[in-house]
């Protein structure tokens, strides 16, 4: 039966089974290394059969091929003939991610004949025969080249060495080959291509899903350059060269951090890459003030291999990440899709009562009544229309938390760690481009943790502890927010060193450096390129990072602090708003402006007279209870036309704030109310002012602007330093 | 833009919204523009340059409104009926400009068009990119995307200055 004969319906259904038992398959060979489930392995295996069975009735010859080789190495651990290590694991795990690779194409050209699985298959056929010989699988070595020892003559004549490049792109970018042929073109400015495996015209014309090419190149540039302009090709995994003249001699320098073998998954590639999928996707989620780009190839940065340093350029984290890509589809319950049937519908009956308004006599007093009626329909069933499409918006965190597992047995495995990962709260729900915005901050902090946090098991056991380290990632809901923690029981942060670093970099004085208490010095972390690690990991990226980390997060509306403690370990706590596109805010007015506080930072509301203000280190302080709270007037920050009328000896109204730091009483002319409000992003130019979040329109279409308590709090405290800075330049002077 | 001039000095038709600012003529051309709104209420904006009014709500968009006049260091004008809004696109920005009036929509040949002078016009050249003359009276062809990209650049400026000030 071949694939022709398959209707679309049961491709479909080939296809998520198929997915289905690859996920299955992956999340049990992590559990397997564990030992967490000891079935797993009969598990894994019943999964790789059916697999088979499903792939040879649909005609995919590859995949059929590659889950027989799985399956017969499967058979030999199930029967206990050969022991699981991780080499077999590593293996096992490669095998899934071409398995999604043919599922893929599958998906797309309706076959798997485009992909490549030999090389893999052969790997798991030698492992099963106990030879583990990896490095033959390597495609297309260089004694195939024709007439090699010719070309390498020629070149050594021209003054030229010639080069092979092994290129691959990361399988689950969206057509990989299209980045081959721009490795191509770079290579081809460089020097000359004399090979390419496979042929240039093959690549060319994408005639296949290729995600991997050796080239030969004839070139008198430094290799390294020419890495580095490769790295400026989006979504390459690895690059490595060698001298084709030494082909013999497989010890090649490795400018960008290599797979091992050529089914690895996404998140081995290194810092050069930043395939980042879900930064397309951030075009519909209104804070996405950066979406402006919108080309396909987004995040195209972070190639700062071979000491280029160009990493930031994409704005993304340096970390290539299989949890931004999700899919621009969303599961939602019929349940959820009947209710807007049924609310659409009213909204129909409305509509047909308003139209009968314009066309029967009716007294102004009735006309009045039968209006009242509408319109208070109409708003109950819009506000229900909102509330669930907001609810089929929703998505369990567990669709990002699921690539955790294996990207942190990956991990572990290469930088030699020893790692228990726990996961909780994965049923959480949260607006679908939050999710989508966070998966890279996440993937970070993980990396982050694994990278710098867990010490290696010799300095662990050395220390007294368990040699094997403990990451958690832990989200809940409370208040009006999600927590996602992510903490290990590493070696924890000196502020010392934090502050030591700072200064060195000229981010600040030693003297403002002493001022900080220790959870201010590590707030230090955020500030653009900044760096603790003297020699930079090729983990968790090159100083390009936590920076983009807290900008990410701030762009939903989130924020990110950490706490950390010396020996015992570090915690890294993102508070996330429940939704994206709708907030609960409290409508003020200041002068001629109407600005809407997102709720969930306003404390309360209080009426404040001359009496109970009192000045303090420059500032205006209110006492409320036992606290003593800065009191700001908007106008002290944005100017007289944001200032707020104080009456004295009168009750003003005031906001308490809550930020991420210490509350801020804001003064204010009038509250307006609480209301819910669609966030809109200002377009183009004015869409970046310290403080303003975005914008909102009101009922009467005036346009309300959203404040950003984090970076208004901040601009208070900037301005506040300064205040005192001249202060104390006035006492000195007097 | 250097294609629309090419085409103008080949002497093709050029279609030019014509609008009034200071007792002078402008033109920006057609394509440019999306539609001409009156004046309603603007949002004011903090820690923008002194030039944007603030933000309007333009069916559903919230979009930036610069006042030209401010712009190019003119005194005010009167808050009269005949201000309106030219609402132009410029690639993914879409802008909304207070002008004194809007006159009407000139259609005229491209041979009619002469490179600018600091000689006939009080403003600086850097943001015309010709000069009409009809029978009576000049209409000054603006540069949109240069007067925006220069405050682009101020915009870069104030940016940096506030790095700097947050190093310091």
């Amino acid at each position: 039966m071949s694939m022709d004969e398959l209707s679309a319906e049961e491709l479909a259904l080939f296809l998520s089974e198929s997915a289905e038992m690859v996920d299955t398959m992956e999340e049990l060979l992590v559990d397997l290394e564990t030992g967490a489930s000891p079935d797993a392995v009969a598990a894994i295996f019943r999964a790789a059969h059916t697999l088979k069975g499903g792939a040879a009735t649909a005609g995919m010859t590859r995949m059929a091929r590659l889950t027989h080789a799985l399956e017969s190495l499967l058979d030999l651990v199930r029967s206990g003939e050969r022991a699981v290590d991780a080499d077999i694991v590593d293996a096992l795990l490669g095998a899934v991610d071409v398995l999604r690779r043919c599922l893929a194409a599958v998906e797309r050209d309706g076959t798997d004949a485009g992909v490549e699985v030999d090389s893999l298959a052969h790997r798991l056929e030698s492992l099963a025969s106990g030879q583990d010989v990896a490095a033959a699988a390597r495609p297309g070595t260089l004694a195939e080249i024709p007439d090699l020892d010719h070309l390498v003559e020629q070149a050594a004549d021209n003054g030229e060495r010639l080069l092979r490049f092994d290129v691959a792109v990361d399988p689950t970018a969206p057509m990989p080959v299209v980045r081959l042929y721009q490795a191509l073109l770079v290579l081809q400015e460089r020097g000359r291509v004399v090979h390419t495996e496979p042929p240039q015209r093959d690549i060319e014309e994408g005639a296949a899903d290729y995600a991997q090419m050796t080239a030969v190149v004839a070139t008198s540039d430094d290799p390294a350059q020419i890495v580095a302009a490769l790295g400026e090709v989006s979504h390459l995994q690895s690059v490595t060269w060698e001298e084709a003249a030494r082909a013999a001699n497989p010890a090649a320098a490795h400018d960008l951090p290599a797979s091992p073998q050529d089914g690895a998954g996404p998140e081995q590639a290194g810092p050069g890459t930043a395939a980042s999928p879900a930064s397309g996707a951030t075009a519909d989620g209104p804070a996405g003030a950066q979406a402006a780009p919108g080309s396909g190839a987004a995040g195209n940065g972070g190639a700062g291999n071979g000491g280029a340093g160009n990493g930031a350029a994409g704005g993304q984290p340096a970390a290539a990440s299989q949890a931004g890509s999700m899919a621009d589809t969303i599961r939602v319950s019929v349940k959820v899709l009947d209710r807007l049937m049924n609310l659409v519908g009213e909204l129909v009956i409305d509509r047909t009562r308003l139209a009968r308004l314009g066309h029967v006599d009716l007294s102004t007093q009735d006309l009045k009544e039968e209006l009242e009626l509408v319109t208070g329909h109409l708003s109950r069933i819009t506000t229900d229309l909102q509330d669930t499409i907001m609810q089929a918006r929703m998505v369990p965190l567990e669709t990002l938390f699921r690539k955790f597992p294996r990207m942190v047995r990956d991990l572990a495995r290469r930088l030699n760690k020893q790692v228990r990962f726990a996961m909780s709260g994965e049923d959480t729900e949260l607006d679908r481009a939050v999710i989508e915005q966070i998966g890279d901050p996440l993937v970070h902090l993980i990396r982050n943790a694994l990278d710098h946090g867990i010490e290696p098991p010799a300095a662990r056991r050395a220390a007294g502890k368990d040699p094997e380290g403990l990451v958690q990632l832990k989200a809940y809901h409370q208040e009006n927010s999600i927590f996602i923690e992510v903490s290990d029981d590493g070696r924890g942060i000196d502020p010392n060193k934090v502050r030591q670093v700072a200064v060195a970099k000229g981010l600040l004085t030693a003297d403002q450096a002493q001022k900080l208490d220790a959870s201010e010095a590590l707030d230090l972390l955020f500030l653009p390129g900044f760096t603790t690690t003297d020699q930079v990991s090729d983990v968790s990226g090159r100083g390009v990072g936590l920076d983009v980390v807290r900008k990410n997060i701030e762009r939903v509306n989130g924020t990110v602090t950490l706490e950390s403690e010396l020996g015992r370990g570090t915690r890294w706590i993102v508070r996330l708003p429940l939704t994206l596109a709708i907030v609960q805010a409290m409508l003020v007015r200041v002068h001629e402006t109407t600005f809407a506080i997102p709720l969930q930072s306003v404390v309360e509301i209080l009426r404040v007279e001359d009496r109970q203000v009192r000045w303090a280190n420059g500032w205006q302080m209110i006492h409320v209870r036992d606290q003593v709270i800065p009191l700001v007037n908007p106008g002290d920050v944005w100017g007289t036309r944001f200032s707020a009328t104080w009456q004295p000896s009168q009750a003003n109204p005031v906001v308490v704030l809550q930020s991420a730091a210490a509350p801020l009483a804001l003064a204010v002319d009038g509250v307006l109310g609480e209301q819910e409000i669609v966030i809109k992003n200002i377009e183009g130019m004015v869409g970046q002012v310290a403080g303003i979040s975005g914008a909102s329109i009101l009922g009467d279409g005036s346009v309300a602007l959203i404040l950003d308590v984090t970076g208004f709090t901040k601009e208070v405290r900037r301005l506040g330093s300064q205040l005192r800075r001249d202060d104390r330049r006035h006492e000195r002077s007097a | 833009m250097a294609a629309d001039q090419a085409r103008a000095v080949a002497g093709d038709q050029r279609q030019l919204v014509v609008f009034l600012l200071a007792g002078e003529l402008y033109g920006v051309d057609i394509h440019q523009v999306r539609e001409i709104i009156r004046v309603h209420e603007v949002t004011r904006v903090p820690r923008t340059p002194d030039f944007v009014e603030g933000v309007i709500n333009l069916r559903g968009s919230v979009i930036p409104v610069i006042d030209l006049r401010k712009r190019f260091l003119m005194p005010p004008g009167a808050e009269d009926a005949d201000r309106r809004i030219v609402v132009v696109e410029m690639g993914e920005q879409t802008l909304g400009v207070i002008v004194d009036a809007v006159s009407e929509v000139l259609r005229l040949e491209g041979d009619r068009i002469e490179p600018p002078s600091p000689y006939i016009v009080s403003l600086d050249t850097q943001y015309i990119t010709g000069i009409a003359r009809l029978e009576d009276r000049l209409v000054i062809l603006l540069d949109l995307n240069r007067v925006l990209h220069a405050h682009e650049r101020d915009e870069l400026d104030r940016l940096e200055e506030r790095v700097a000030d947050v190093d310091g």
